[in-house]
Formats: structure tokens, C-alpha cells, sequence
């Protein structure tokens, strides 16, 4: 009997025997818990850091641990080095809870105050905070983490959530037959690996002075919310992309970032591209002239300009820069519908801007195939159609960039141990000839010139390039438009004949009418601000006999 | 009935001094001891220890000592982390260590022959505690096992009373008969040994306390074995008993299936196999030299009843194969010092005595080591000398110091009037225990 339990013995503890029960056991007695990884930062483009996880410690108590007798003067003893009261600790430490959250993250002199009283039912576990040291600085853009801090839910954090969230770590801890962790030494089954970080784009300086002044735009135009994208022409950089709603009077971060979000009606802004295609196909030059009627009637729909006016001769320049709608629906008809709507997309719009943005909309573009008779009238003046923000800027900045379609770019680079790793850039592509290009950028100065829509988007000293946009919003719960709403943008370049930033800036029902009231004046700001910052002085031009400059406005009037 | 004895050993039965002088042939040095005092009533041995006594209180020694050791290490650690002191378990034991070591101390100082004049008294004792257990509201059941009996707040378990009981009386009565055998042959030696089975198993398996019902079987037929029953009778004594025990334990469906659950403990892990389950788990993780004491996860709550019948588990979790085998060969040392007594001990009672208190030890051990290794059922004997307990520690010391008795008695120079033709009459021990 003897031997053959000793050989019992011998199988079970040193010949393998026992090693399925030893899986078992083990499995009761261990639990593996994930050791979370630091998540990466997200930085600017000079490297500055816009986001950072910083490693904490969370402070717990299991009550269970605690005998009640002793609540109060552990209470006491906790309070100070946690900095909370004496009631709330002692109310947490009597919770009929097996797990209760004393203090979420406290850094780590505090987390080794309290390791070091010592006392009984308080458990320490890692954390990290997502901390930005400028606080809601393009809040928006970043977007948040889930409740856990572990998941990117929103923005960049859900777009980039793989390279930033690293690798969780495992370790096997030890637990009681009631299942609370034991202080038996853990093990670390498989180190974290900390997430990469992401550099963006984004001008820190820039962002966040097109937040000001954005904010400040909204604010006083009673704008429901605005939002604006500064884009660098030629790298297709963002610099600046912000995104602010109106709180009862203040300025506040929008919950998305609607620059890449909301698709809205553009209204004129759209006419760049039935003027490129025109252009390029030669049914037009800037010089000429076409017959402006008071009102137009396509399919039983009345078009008329926003100024009423009798029968016109106008030239294609003054077109644009008066935005009529006329002129503009009759050099379409030219173009015809299918070449519109073509042209349209070759400025990229009702496709995605390729940066895939979490929730980013492709906007909206009917094939000319679906028009209805009207709609050779309402497409080309931006109406049926719906585009972000980000698409109307990158059709610009190709514009800017000499009628280059650069692919936007919002993140550069990704930043891990091992090193700076740039990330590919998209293939830019011409989608208008240099000539046209430079064409319709002289015609666009016209647009900011005294005369044009917009002499409120100027900026002192430097010409300005682009158009004002006002398009009534399409109702969401019934055909036609919400009365006496309106979006409000403009979208253009500066300086205009050696582009540094192309800038559009969308306001949402400002209580003026026109985009040229509200949009331009903040578009002039950005520019204004962004111009001294670069340090691009205005251009070189004739010096007057009194020493200054012969022309003080950059846009000069529009001839004829 | 002591008449017998002598009479079995080949001395004339005299009325009053009977056991006397059964003894005083045997005890020339004793009477020394004495001061040359006159054979008159020797009641208590006072001989200096022998080398068999040195070597049993050795391994008592040993076997106790592991045992407060490893209820130390069992209970400590989930003591603390309910709430209690520590030593409180330990304490405990410590209190019947000491209360078992003064009966030991009594026992071994008596003459084991004197203890023949008690075997009666004592069985019957015994059976009526047994069935005073069975009565509704004065028994105590623990578990849904009725073993207990309140003495005004101890508790104590005549079961663990019964064994010794059933050595004793049977020892004297088979030593009695044993010379029979020859003559009329085995109904002598079957009557009495059937007797006791029926009056002391059958209110034990009532209980029911299948562990006590295997091993006072195994000893009685341990005794009839040493007392000379022959071979074929033995045979079908044995396949009986076996048979008896199958269809005791195929009747009742709670005996039935904690007999099978051994054998297929992954069936129901967490209930009729999580004990065993757990108690592998320990047993293989100790691997060869343990987690080390107090470090094993059994004593920390996963394993049920870590410091009575499952504190070998503990010991092979925590000391591992090595420390295991210390407790094995302690018991295996046990049987051979044991059945080494029978052999030497001066008398037929005295060597039936220590063949049925080493039977007792060991088989005891055997299957409460067997059962937590998983090759025996689940039967709840406790791990003599070693597991927690009151009734059966101080039983099992007092037993050890009859053992230790004969050990004394016996391990003394042959008397020069003892033929060596004497001895081997006497001595079924030796002849049955190679």
C-alpha cells in the first residue's frame, strides 16, 4: 500500500500526473488581468505635444477588508494624503461594496504616501490620464477615449486608436477562493507595450487663433456653430482645423469635427467649378461677356441673383465676382450638365478627402444622368449638392497650389521608440491647366475687391483670392428649405499669387444673410493673423513718392 | 478470562494472581527495577525504555510534530484572513496534543495485561455509545454525519473509541481462543470476530461513518489473521466482507456516489469532485519540494477541511514528493516498529494488542492518504497523529502507549525460563507478519 501510494505521489507531484490538475487548480487560483499600455501622445507638427497619457495610480478600497470599527480613523488617516474629505473617504470605505474607486488618479508621490500607511483594504492600481496641455485646444480634431481611457471613441483617438493605444500587458495575479486579489507577488506574463504617438499637421499657434477668432466670428454673428479648416497649398497640410458651436453666447467645442462632418448645401463657393471647366474647355474668358437677364425659368423654377437688377451685360470676371447666379447657370448650360457635375468631382468633391476621418462625410453629388430640369440651374450655383468643408478647401488649395489637387494630410508621421516614421503621402494630380488656374485666380481677387461679394475677406497689404458662399439650409424633415436659415462661407487663398494658406470658414445660420457678411471678415483674420506669423510680407509693389506703398488695398477694384 | 491468558501461554491458571504471574516469569529486570521487591501485583511498567519504545516514541514523536506543524500551516492563513488569530486552531490542538500525550503517559506506564480486565466493560461501552449517537437529539450531526456525542459541551466520537474497544476485547478474546483453532477449528475465532462486526459496524455504518466501518474491519480481520484463522477461512472471510461492504455501499445512493466520485472527480468539479479536484491540484503543484509551509492556495480556502482528513494534501502541496514521502515512511516505520512489538511482545494478547493498534494506524493512514490522493473513496477517516481532531488524537496516543507497553514489556531479554518453543506458541506475530 505503501508503494503504491508513494507512486501515486511521484506521478502526480514530479511525473506529470498531476499537471491537469494543476491546470485546474491554477485556473481557479489565477486570474490574468491586462497591465495597461501608456497611450501615445498626439503632437503638432513642431512636435509639441496636443495630447499625452500620464501614467497614475487609482486608490481603492474594499470595504469587506475594513473592519467598521476601524472606518473612521482609516478615514482619517486616508483624507489628507488623497485630499478629500474625512466623510467622503469614511463613506466610501462603509460602502456595502466589495470595490469602490477612492481617489481615480493621484500622481505618484501620493500613491506612495498611501502604499506607505499601510492600510488595511486599500488596493493601488495603474492608470494613465489623457492630459492636454492646452486644454480644449482642437478638442474636436483629437476626439475623446472611452469611459476606461482605453478606446478612442472619437477624432483622431478612434481613428489612430491601434498605433496609440499600444499593447495591454498581462499578469497573472493570485486570487482567494472569494475572488479578491491576494498580495501574493504577480507575474508578468507579457510587458505593455506602450501605443506610438501620431504627429499632426497642426499649426499649435495657428489652431489655436483661428479657435479666437472663430469663436469670437460666432459670437457675434449669433451663428449656431462654425467651423473652419486652414490648409497648406501645394503639401495639402492642415494647419488648422476647428470646429466650434455657440453655448448660450460662448464659444465652445463642437462634440464632432464638423469641418469634416457636416455636409452642407455650399451655395456659390461651388461656382469655381463650373468656371474651371469652362475655362479649360475654352467656352469662356475671363473677358467675356454674356447677357445677364433679371430672372431665368429652368423646369418650372425661377432663378434670379441675389441683387435684383434689369438686363445686364456682364463679363465672366464680373460674374464671379458679383456671384451671379445667372451668368453663371447660363455658362453651364454651355459646359452642359454631365461636364458640371464631372468637373465637380474632379475638384473632389462627392468623394471622401481621402483622410478618413471617424464619421468624415463623402457629401453629395446627383449624376447628371438623375437631373432634373432644373438642375442644370441649381447645381452649378451649389444648390442639390452637399460638400464638408474639407472638400471646398482642398479644391481651393489645388487652385492655390496652380491647379494641383494636393491629397489633405492631417497626420504626418508616427512617432515611436524606434524613431520618426513620416507616413505616405497621397499623389497629387493637376485637375486644371497652370493657365486656367492663374485665370481664375486673378478672377477670384475680383470676388474680395470693392465691388466684389466679399471686400470684407481682405487683408491689408495682400491680394486675396476666393468666394463667398450663402446657401439656404435644405430642411430635414420636409422638401424645400428651413425659412430664413442660411449657411454662411467663404473659401479662398491668400496671397493669391504665391498661395501660403487656403482657408475656408463656414458659419451655421448666422443671423445675417450673406456669407460674405459673416464668413469673410473671420476668413480676413485667419489670413491676417497667419500671413505675420508666417512672416510672408504683402508683395512687392511700386513705392509712391510719399515712401508708401503705391496701393495700400491689396485687391484693387474690378475693371468693368 | 485472564486465566485463559496464562493458560494460552502454557502457565497454570491460579485464582486472584493471575495476571501477576503470568508477568513475573517474563520480568526478572523489572523486579530488579523494583529493588529486588517480590513478584507480588505488578501493575505498572516502570522499565526503562527499550529500544522498540525508543523507536515508537521517535516516530510518535515525529508524526505529532508534523502533524501541529502542518495544522499550523493548513489554518493560519485563512485564520488571519477571516479574522482570527492564527494560533487558534494550532492552540486547540496543542490542547489535545497535551491532553493525548497524559494518556499515552498512563497507558504505556500500565500494564497492557491490565487492560484485558477492561475489555468488556469497554465494548460494551463502546456499543452503547454507538447507539446512544443514533438517538434523535442526542447525537450530533456534523455534515450529515451523526457521529458525535455531547458530554456536557465535548464532544466526543465514540466511533474513534470503538476501534480501540474492538483491539482490546478482540486481542484477549482471539488470544484466548487462538490455541482452539487446532482442535475445533475456525468457529471459536469467527464467532466473536462476527459479534463484534455486527455490534460495532452496523451502528457506525448508521451514522454513517464509512471510514470507521472499513478500518475496524480491516484490524478485526487483521486480528484473525495474527490469531492463526486459516488460510481458506481467511479467504472467504475476506471476499464477505468485501462483498458485504459493495452492496452496503451500492445500496444507499449517498454512499454510492461519494464511493464512485473518486473515480471521475471532473464529473462534477465543483461540487462531489471539487474537494479531490482541489486537493490534486495541491498535491501536483508541490511537485518535488513543496510551495513551502503556510504558501500552499489549499490552506488559503480553496481546499475544504485543510487540517483534518485533507491535511495531507496540504503536507504534499506545501513540503512536496519529499516532505510526502517523510509522512509515508513514518507510517510504513510505524507498522514495522509496530508489527516488530507484536512479534517480541511476551504474550499472545500482547502481540493481538499490537498487531491490532498497528493494523488500526495504518490502515487508517492508508486510507486517508489513499482517499486524498484519489485512488481510495472519500470516507472521512482523519490522518492519525497528524490531522486535527480531539476524540481520535487521544484515542490513537492512548492506543500508542499499550503499544508502547508491550513494546517494554516485551523488548526485555527473554527470560531464561521462556523456551524458544514458548516464544514461537506465542508469538503468532512473527509467524504471520513476515
Amino acid at each position: 500500500m505503501a508503494v503504491l501510494l508513494s507512486g501515486r505521489l511521484a506521478e502526480l507531484q514530479v511525473l506529470g500526473g498531476g499537471q491537469r490538475y494543476l491546470a485546474y487548480g491554477q485556473s481557479e487560483l489565477y486570474r490574468v488581468v491586462s497591465i495597461p499600455a501608456l497611450r501615445g501622445p498626439i503632437l503638432d507638427r513642431q512636435g509639441g505635444v496636443l495630447a499625452m497619457s500620464v501614467p497614475t495610480t487609482e486608490i481603492y478600497a474594499d470595504p469587506g477588508e475594513i473592519r467598521r470599527s476601524g472606518v473612521l480613523a482609516e478615514a482619517r488617516r486616508l483624507a489628507g494624503p488623497l485630499g478629500l474629505s474625512v466623510a467622503a473617504v469614511a463613506d466610501a470605505l462603509a460602502a456595502r461594496q466589495s470595490f469602490v474607486v477612492l481617489a481615480a488618479h493621484v500622481d505618484e508621490a501620493v500613491a506612495r504616501e498611501v502604499e506607505r500607511l499601510g492600510e488595511p483594504g486599500i488596493g493601488e492600481l495603474a492608470a494613465a490620464e489623457r492630459f492636454a496641455p492646452d486644454g480644449n485646444l482642437a478638442l474636436p480634431l483629437l476626439g475623446w477615449l472611452s469611459g476606461d481611457g482605453t478606446a478612442g471613441i472619437a477624432g483622431l483617438e478612434e481613428q489612430y486608436n491601434s498605433l496609440l493605444a499600444g499593447t495591454a500587458g498581462l499578469e497573472r495575479v493570485e486570487v482567494d477562493p472569494a475572488g479578491s486579489v491576494t498580495d501574493a507577488p504577480v507575474r508578468v506574463l507579457r510587458r505593455p507595450v506602450a501605443g506610438a504617438g501620431i504627429q499632426t499637421t497642426l499649426s499649435p499657434v495657428l489652431q489655436f487663433e483661428v479657435e479666437q477668432l472663430l469663436g469670437r466670428g460666432i459670437v457675434a454673428s449669433g451663428a449656431r456653430a462654425g467651423w473652419a479648416v486652414v490648409e497648406q497649398p501645394r503639401t495639402g497640410d492642415i494647419l488648422a482645423v476647428a470646429s466650434l458651436v455657440n453655448e448660450h453666447g460662448r464659444a465652445v467645442p463642437s462634440p464632432d469635427e464638423l469641418a469634416f462632418t457636416d455636409t452642407f448645401e455650399p451655395g456659390s463657393v461651388m461656382k469655381l467649378t463650373t468656371f474651371s471647366g469652362a475655362l479649360t474647355d475654352g467656352l469662356v474668358t475671363p473677358t467675356s461677356t454674356l447677357s445677364v437677364p433679371p430672372d431665368l425659368v429652368l423646369g418650372g423654377r425661377v432663378f434670379a441673383d441675389a441683387e435684383p437688377h434689369g438686363l445686364e451685360t456682364l463679363t465672366a470676371t464680373q460674374v464671379i465676382a458679383r456671384s451671379s447666379n445667372i451668368g453663371t447657370i447660363e455658362i453651364a448650360e454651355r459646359l452642359t450638365p454631365s461636364r458640371v457635375v464631372a468637373w465637380m468631382r474632379r475638384y473632389g468633391f462627392g468623394a471622401p478627402s481621402g483622410l478618413h476621418f471617424p464619421g468624415e462625410s463623402p457629401g453629395i453629388l446627383k449624376p447628371a444622368s438623375g437631373f432634373s430640369a432644373s438642375a442644370i440651374g441649381s447645381t452649378p450655383i451649389g444648390q442639390d449638392t452637399g460638400v464638408t468643408a474639407i472638400q471646398l478647401a482642398d479644391a481651393y488649395n489645388a487652385l492655390a497650389s496652380g491647379g494641383v489637387f494636393v491629397p489633405p494630410r492631417l497626420v504626418e508621421a508616427v512617432v515611436g521608440p524606434s524613431g520618426r516614421r513620416p507616413l505616405p503621402t497621397g499623389r497629387a494630380h493637376r485637375v486644371v491647366p497652370a493657365g486656367v488656374a492663374a485665370e481664375l485666380t486673378q478672377m477670384l481677387e475680383h470676388v474680395v475687391a470693392p465691388g466684389g461679394t466679399a471686400p470684407d475677406a481682405a487683408v491689408p497689404g495682400y491680394v486675396v483670392a476666393g468666394k463667398t458662399g450663402t446657401a439656404q439650409i435644405p430642411s430635414s424633415t420636409s422638401a424645400g428649405y428651413v425659412p430664413g436659415a442660411f449657411m454662411g462661407t467663404f473659401a479662398g487663398f491668400v496671397p493669391a499669387q504665391h498661395p501660403a494658406f487656403t482657408i475656408v470658414v463656414v458659419m451655421d445660420r448666422p443671423h445675417a444673410d450673406y456669407g460674405g457678411v459673416t464668413a469673410a471678415p473671420v476668413f480676413s483674420q485667419i489670413a491676417e493673423f497667419a500671413l505675420r506669423s508666417a512672416q510672408i510680407p504683402p508683395p512687392a509693389s511700386p513705392v509712391g513718392p510719399d515712401g508708401l506703398p503705391a496701393s495700400a488695398e491689396g485687391n484693387t477694384p474690378s475693371g468693368g | 478470562m485472564s486465566a485463559r491468558v496464562t493458560q494460552l501461554r502454557g502457565e497454570p491458571a491460579r485464582a486472584g494472581d493471575r495476571l501477576e504471574r503470568s508477568v513475573a516469569p517474563a520480568a526478572p529486570a523489572r523486579g530488579s527495577l523494583r529493588g529486588g521487591a517480590a513478584p507480588t501485583r505488578v501493575l505498572r511498567v516502570r522499565a526503562a525504555l527499550t529500544p522498540a519504545s525508543r523507536r515508537l516514541r521517535l516516530l510518535l514523536l515525529v508524526a505529532n510534530g508534523i502533524g501541529l506543524v502542518s495544522i499550523l500551516a493548513a489554518s493560519s492563513v485563512l485564520a488571519l484572513t477571516t479574522g482570527h488569530s492564527p494560533w487558534g486552531v494550532f492552540a486547540h490542538q496543542v490542547l489535545w496534543e497535551v491532553i493525548g500525550l497524559a494518556c499515552f503517559v498512563v497507558a504505556s506506564h500500565l500494564d497492557y495485561r491490565r487492560v484485558a480486565r477492561w475489555a468488556n466493560a469497554g465494548l460494551v461501552v463502546t456499543v452503547v455509545a454507538l447507539f446512544l449517537v443514533l438517538v434523535p437529539h442526542v447525537g450530533v450531526a456534523v455534515d450529515g454525519s451523526t457521529r458525535w456525542l455531547d458530554l456536557g459541551g465535548l464532544q466526543v466520537q465514540p466511533s474513534e473509541l470503538a476501534k480501540l474497544a474492538v483491539v482490546v476485547f478482540l486481542a484477549r478474546v482471539l488470544a484466548e481462543r487462538a490455541p482452539l483453532v487446532e482442535r475445533v477449528g475456525a468457529r471459536p475465532l469467527l464467532l466473536p470476530a462476527v459479534a463484534v462486526l455486527v455490534a460495532v459496524v452496523g451502528p457506525v455504518l448508521l451514522q454513517p461513518d464509512m471510514g470507521t466501518a472499513v478500518v475496524v474491519t480491516a484490524l478485526v480481520l487483521g486480528l484473525l489473521w495474527a490469531a492463526g484463522l486459516p488460510a481458506r477461512t481467511m479467504v472467504w472471510l475476506s471476499a464477505a466482507t468485501a462483498g458485504a461492504a459493495l452492496v452496503a455501499g451500492w445500496a444507499a445512493p449517498y454512499r454510492r456516489a461519494r464511493l464512485l466520485s473518486f473515480l471521475h472527480p471532473w464529473a462534477h468539479p465543483l461540487t462531489s469532485g471539487y474537494q479531490l479536484l482541489q486537493a490534486l491540484a495541491g498535491v501536483a503543484g508541490g511537485h518535488l519540494a513543496g510551495v513551502g509551509l503556510g504558501a500552499s492556495p489549499l490552506a488559503w480556502g480553496y481546499l475544504p477541511n485543510p487540517y483534518t482528513d485533507f491535511v495531507f494534501a496540504v503536507i504534499a502541496s506545501e513540503t512536496g514528493l519529499l516532505g510526502a514521502l517523510v509522512v509515508l515512511a513514518v507510517f510504513v516505520l510505524l507498522g514495522v516498529e509496530g508489527f516488530r512489538i507484536a512479534r517480541r511482545a511476551p504474550d499472545r494478547f500482547g502481540s493481538l494488542l499490537a498487531v491490532g493498534i498497528t493494523t488500526w494506524i495504518t490502515i487508517q493512514a492508508a486510507i486517508n492518504v489513499g482517499a486524498v490522493l484519489g485512488v481510495l473513496p472519500v470516507t472521512g477517516v482523519p490522518l492519525p497523529f497528524v490531522s486535527f481532531g480531539g476524540s481520535s488524537l487521544v484515542i490513537e496516543l492512548a492506543a500508542a502507549g499499550l503499544l508502547d507497553s508491550v513494546a517494554r514489556v516485551g523488548g526485555r531479554a527473554p527470560h531464561p525460563a521462556r523456551s524458544s518453543s514458548q516464544r514461537r506458541s506465542g508469538q503468532v506475530g512473527e509467524l504471520r507478519q513476515r
